[in-house]
């Protein structure tokens, strides 16, 4: 992975997740608009579950979901990291989150404190069903969970910004 | 990418500072090259930057809505200059007046 890779620059390689070799193309979708790397969405504008599509892989492939926030509750003094805000698992591979098993259904970003990170980071089962939900949404630890759950390093990975939206900004 | 190197001028702000770069650019009309600075704000975890140091900065995602820059090293501390205190001002005087003689 290169330097200027924005997952590196972002940190979310590093504070989410270890160095990996994306293997597997992923796609985020809020009503129809595509999410790319370090790009800046409105929380009004999140807060329906994205549509997140696979699209490698085979029907016999499967793949795990996590979306989590590394900046609670804020990204000068992060001591709450991370905030999970959805788990899906038991995806097949070439089709999309819908069709997977909701374990921890989908929170709102509500960035209160400076601008957050929102990484949606994609495991590769080894087998159906392996994935075993987390206690808690809060101080969730990505790299821990997937070594719990055999899940291996990622596969895919993309994130967004998001701050708080002011009423200056919404008029 | 190429490194962006440039000189701390200000350190008032907490966690953040200032840093000028220089960059140079041959225009085309002049025929001359042309020296021109851009002001970055960038973030310092340690808050150990003085005014004059010179620092290495790195590329971040935006830490809030001016700053997009990480302080990576600090290439070479400015020398700060200290003012001496009135007890070693008071030394040196005694030390270099000469002794003073009865007058009679």
């Amino acid at each position: 992975m290169a330097r200027s890779d924005p997952l590196i620059i972002g940190r979310v390689i590093g504070d989410v997740i270890d160095p990996f070799n994306p293997s597997v193309k992923m796609s985020v979708t809020y009503n129809n608009k595509q999410v790319y790397n370090g790009h800046e969405l409105f929380p009004s504008s999140v807060n329906l579950k994205p549509r997140v599509q696979v699209h490698d892989g085979d029907l016999k492939s499967f793949f795990t979901l996590i979306m989590t926030d590394p900046d609670v509750p804020g990204p000068s003094d992060p001591y709450l990291r991370e905030h999970l805000h959805w788990i899906v698992t038991d995806i097949p591979g070439t089709t999309d989150a819908t069709f997977g098993k909701e374990i921890v259904s989908y929170e709102v970003p509500r960035p209160n404190i400076g601008i957050h990170r929102f990484a949606f980071i994609l495991f590769k089962q080894n087998r159906r069903g392996s994935v075993v939900p987390p206690s808690t949404r809060d101080r969730f630890f990505t790299k821990k969970f997937a070594e719990q759950n055999q899940l291996g390093l990622p596969v895919a990975a993309v994130y967004y910004n998001c701050q708080r939206e002011t009423a200056a900004r919404r008029r | 990418m190429k490194p962006v190197v440039g000189v701390v001028v200000s350190n008032k702000m907490q966690k953040s500072v200032v840093v000028a770069v220089d960059r140079l650019f041959h225009h085309k009309i002049f025929n001359r090259y042309v020296k021109r600075t851009s002001k970055f704000m960038a973030h310092d975890e340690q808050n150990q930057c003085n005014i004059g140091d010179r620092v290495k900065l790195d590329p971040s995602r935006p830490l809030s809505k001016r700053k997009n820059w990480i302080v990576a090293e600090i290439l070479k501390k400015a020398r700060i200059y200290t003012p001496p205190s009135a007890d070693s001002i008071a030394q040196s005087s005694s030390i270099t007046k000469p002794p003073s003689t009865p007058s009679t």
